[in-house]
Formats: C-alpha cells, structure tokens, sequence
C-alpha cells in the first residue's frame, strides 16, 4: 500500500528555467513524508513530538520537467526496509500521465530531546509493515 | 586537480522545527555551489554555454553531522567525477576546516547535470570547451554518498 500526498505547484516554486526546481522535489517528498508521518505514524503511534526521525541518505531520478500548473502533483511514499533503527522509503512524484521523479530516502528513528537515533518501536513497525512495497 | 570552493552563507529559516539546518536545504547549498562554479566561473573560462541551460538528472546525498545556524558561511567543494557525452558528474562536500585543516564534513553528494538546450527542450552533447573546463575540476577517487543504514 502506498500513502498519496496531494501536492500543490506553487509560482516560486519555478526557476529561471520555467520549470519546478530540482530542489524543489525534495520539498514535495518532505511534505509527502511529513503527511505519512502525522496521519499515519504520529496519529496511531502516540509518539512524542521529539520522536521523529531524519533523513541520513536520499536519491532523486528527475525523469520530466514540471512547468507551472494549478493541479496538484501525486506524491506516492511507501516503504522498502525496517531495520532496528532505521527504514527506507520510496517515492514517485507524478499526475495521470507522466511520471516526473523516483527518489528513494533512509531514515532514523531519532530522538530529537535527547539527539539520539532510538529504535523502532513495535506500534511504528507494524504501521510501517502496512506500506512496505518492494522498490521500485 | 584543484576543486571549486564556495563559501555559502546560511539562513535562519534554514533550520526546521527540530533546529536543524534541514534535509532539503542542503541541496540548495549545493545549488548554490554548482551555479557558482558552473553559470559564474566556467564561462569565465571559455565554457560560456553552460550558463545557458544545464538541468539536474540525478542527485545522491549523505548526510554525516548536523548543521545549525550561525554567521559563517558552510564551505562547499565541488569537483567533476565523470565527463561523458551529453552528461557530466559533479561530486559535492559540504564542510567546515578549521585552523588546524581538521576538515568536518556535513554531507557528501554527487549530481548527474545534462547540458540542455531549452529553447528546443532537447539535452545537447557537451561542447569542447565545456570538457576542458570540467577536466579541468576531475577527481575520479573522490568520497561518494554512501548509504549510512543500521
């Protein structure tokens, strides 16, 4: 199963290319993240605020250029490993007709109070095991 | 061969609720290097197209140590890792050296750029010039993102 962000374009968003910035694609897989992480992780795992977790490797394919456009983007995450203290994820950022990136992420569990990476907890694992999808 | 050195300066509002510099932001330091080197020194040089239209296929980062806000720009060195034909590697560190040259690296990352011609949206070959210039940069024994999993 994969969690679907619906992700708006906005105008600065566009460089002096015309085209959605190549930085910009990780702020729409940071918000497609954040949103799986509230809805689904933070709301049923009664996580604190401090026990987040942070990105230590990422990769973005840029496959097609975004212009500006008022519909939003698909922003699709999903999960690809559970370690002890760590997990990776998957992302495709597209509409109904082209795919415009594939990027992968790994994250560790961390404990933001006490700067610490923290293990995954039992409640996390079974919600992550809900989007583990092989990659893509 | 020598590398590109930028020095680039951070900003409050790069740091998020958890008071670091964030994941994204890193990679607009980056950018910020690669136009240094790319759309201001290389055509300096000779490679007068690059500033023209060059366009991110890929990108790969490790992040090693947290960044947090302060007056002093982070050092970003950039060097290219592979010429081909119509695509180059660049290689990236962002770090801080310190009196000593005690180096602490913050994130290492590597970029595939494809020179583009955006007026007829088609990627072109890279122009003589343009290789001399970015040879000029090679490192083939360069550190590389690697995955930091547990």
């Amino acid at each position: 199963m994969r969690h679907v962000y619906e992700c708006s374009v906005r105008f600065d968003d566009l460089d002096a290319f015309g085209h959605v910035n190549n930085v910009t694609f990780a702020e729409y897989l940071q918000e497609a993240r954040v949103d799986f992480a509230h809805r689904q992780l933070r709301a049923s795992s009664g996580n604190a605020p401090h026990e987040g977790s942070v990105v230590v490797q990422q990769s973005i394919d840029y496959l097609a250029p975004v212009p500006f456009r008022t519909e939003p983007l698909r922003v699709e995450v999903w999960v690809t490993r559970i370690g002890t203290t760590s997990f990776e994820v998957a992302y495709e950022v597209k509409d109904e007709s082209t795919l415009f990136a594939r990027a992968t992420g790994v994250l560790v569990a961390f404990d933001v109070r006490g700067n610490t990476p923290r293990p995954v907890n039992p409640v996390e694992r079974e919600i992550l095991e809900r989007y583990l999808e092989p990659a893509p | 061969m020598p590398r590109h050195v930028t020095h680039v300066p951070l900003r409050w509002a790069d740091m998020d609720a958890y008071g670091h510099v964030n994941n994204v932001v890193y990679l607009r330091y980056l950018q910020e290097a690669r136009v240094d080197m790319l759309f201001v020194h290389a055509p300096k040089q000779g490679a007068e197209q690059l500033a023209e239209g060059v366009v991110v296929a890929r990108h790969e980062i490790s992040y090693h140590a947290p960044l947090h806000y302060r007056a002093e720009p982070v050092r970003v060195e950039t060097w290219v890792r592979r010429v081909g034909n119509s695509s180059f590697d660049l290689g990236y560190e962002v770090l801080d050296v310190d009196g000593d040259g005690v180096r602490t690296v913050y994130a290492v990352a590597s970029s595939v750029l494809v020179p583009y011609d955006l007026d007829d949206a088609h990627p072109r070959r890279v122009a003589h010039e343009e290789r001399l210039v970015l040879e000029s940069f090679l490192e083939l024994d360069g550190p590389e993102p690697g995955k930091a999993a547990a």
